[in-house]
């Protein structure tokens, strides 16, 4: 006790200096409006910027696999492509359909990810400067990713499909039964697809697919497919474990998906829950 | 020793309504503004306590944050010179040290001695009120800037005034 009065006399000064700077750094930060929102914005900006130079030196190391998807997503959209079709249309006058331009895709790189917490998220190198905003939905070719949280004038954070607060609207492709994703916070690899009534036939191996029932997503976006189907007597639904086809260990190009209409089917679901 | 004691106070606000009346309101160019109110850190006596010069510059720093609607800014700058100053003292203290009865001003040890000490003290605190005035650290080649030239501004003041008004 003695030693620790010694030690408070002789660091005094020290000691007084440091709380005064503490007290004038909360008042700078409580009473300075944009000083608030730049404290919490800056250290957004630096932990942003080192994840991004931390990526560039690692990004080498996946490059291969990254090449791969890149590949693999062109071949597909060679098949889909038919050109015949496009010629003919184009000189067609026709009206586009809302659906047609409802999307808009613009690609991102995944700058941090982790799968190993409970609550898993995401970093993006695409903010507000790119016109992304909350609640777009992100995927990778091979699957659906998460659903975009906060943003930054530079960064975007997102809520991956591996964290137990993300809910995803999905169904199953061959009979259009829908329920929701959620994941149980084990495994990176398997999701639960709840909701699903007993009386409905599920395989092994059967495509899971978005829904499209919320304003987020879009339908037909691939999530995975059916590894396990429980069957509990006690329940009136199937307890459905599905092993996702996005790889969330070695993420790299993603893409955000912006809704057009997004508000417009917000405000008017509003509307009616309202009610 | 009362006499030194009233000569501060007075000082203390009369610097405090210098700054917050007449200066704060010469913006060369638009941020080249001069901060002579830390002349009351400059000039306090060798022999303060060192928990009083922390405590006195926290008050100086905040009454003028008060009236210059910056709460916090300039209290943080001078409450870090007040805890630096006995190190500069020590760093540039002639070779026989200070005598009792002496004060830090150019009258008792020349224009060098107090030119760089008051540098020194001038730049951290404008180092550090314009980087917390920022509060980031991006453009700072533009904070540096101000704070180069609102430190020779203010150092050019400061000693203007030690030739003007206290000259003893």
């Amino acid at each position: 006790m003695r030693s620790l009065i010694r030690l408070i006399v002789r660091f005094h000064a020290f000691l007084i200096f440091i709380v005064f700077e503490i007290f004038s750094f909360i008042l700078v930060v409580e009473y300075n409006q944009p000083h608030k929102s730049i404290f919490l914005n800056s250290s957004n900006i630096v932990s942003g910027n080192i994840f991004n130079s931390y990526n560039s030196f690692i990004e080498y190391l996946s490059l291969k696999q990254a090449n791969f998807e890149l590949a693999e997503e062109n071949a597909l959209l060679y098949r889909s492509y038919k050109p015949e079709i496009l010629i003919s249309e184009a000189f067609e006058e026709k009206t586009i359909t809302t659906n047609e331009m409802q999307y808009r895709y613009i690609p991102a790189k995944v700058i941090n990810n982790t799968i190993n917490k409970k609550y898993n998220y995401l970093t993006l190198n695409k903010g507000k400067s790119d016109s992304i905003k909350p609640e777009m939905a992100v995927f990778s070719p091979s699957g659906v990713v998460g659903i975009v949280q906060n943003v930054s004038s530079k960064f975007s954070s997102v809520i991956s499909l591996l964290n137990p607060n993300m809910r995803l609207s999905a169904k199953i492709k061959k009979n259009g039964y829908f329920g929701s994703i959620n994941w149980d916070g084990t495994d990176f690899k398997i999701v639960s697809l709840n909701e699903i009534p007993s009386h409905v036939i599920v395989n092994e191996g059967d495509t899971i697919v978005t829904s499209g029932y919320s304003a987020i997503f879009p339908e037909n976006l691939l999530i995975g497919t059916v590894s396990e189907v429980e069957n509990e007597k006690t329940s009136n639904f199937h307890s459905i474990k599905v092993r996702l086809l996005a790889s969330f260990k070695n993420l790299s190009y993603v893409y955000i998906i912006e809704n057009k209409l997004f508000t417009e089917q917000r405000e008017l679901e509003n509307l009616s829950t309202n009610d | 020793m009362i006499n030194i004691i009233s000569r501060n106070i007075f000082r203390f606000i009369f610097l405090i309504l210098l700054q917050v009346l007449i200066l704060n309101n010469m913006n060369f160019s638009g941020f080249v503004n001069p901060y002579l109110y830390i002349l009351f850190v400059l000039l306090l006596p060798f022999e303060t306590p060192r928990w009083f010069l922390i405590f006195t510059s926290f008050l100086l720093g905040l009454s003028i944050d008060i009236f210059s609607d910056s709460l916090g800014m300039h209290a943080f700058a001078s409450v870090s010179i007040a805890f630096l100053r006995p190190y500069v003292l020590n760093f540039i203290s002639p070779r026989d040290g200070y005598e009792p009865g002496t004060f830090p001003r150019i009258f008792y040890f020349g224009f060098l001695w107090f030119a760089k000490y008051s540098i020194i003290i001038i730049f951290v605190h404008h180092f550090f009120y314009f980087l917390i005035e920022a509060f980031s650290f991006q453009g700072f080649d533009f904070t540096m800037i101000k704070v180069f030239l609102s430190s020779i501004f203010t150092f050019i003041v400061v000693i203007l005034s030690q030739y003007l008004i206290f000259r003893k």
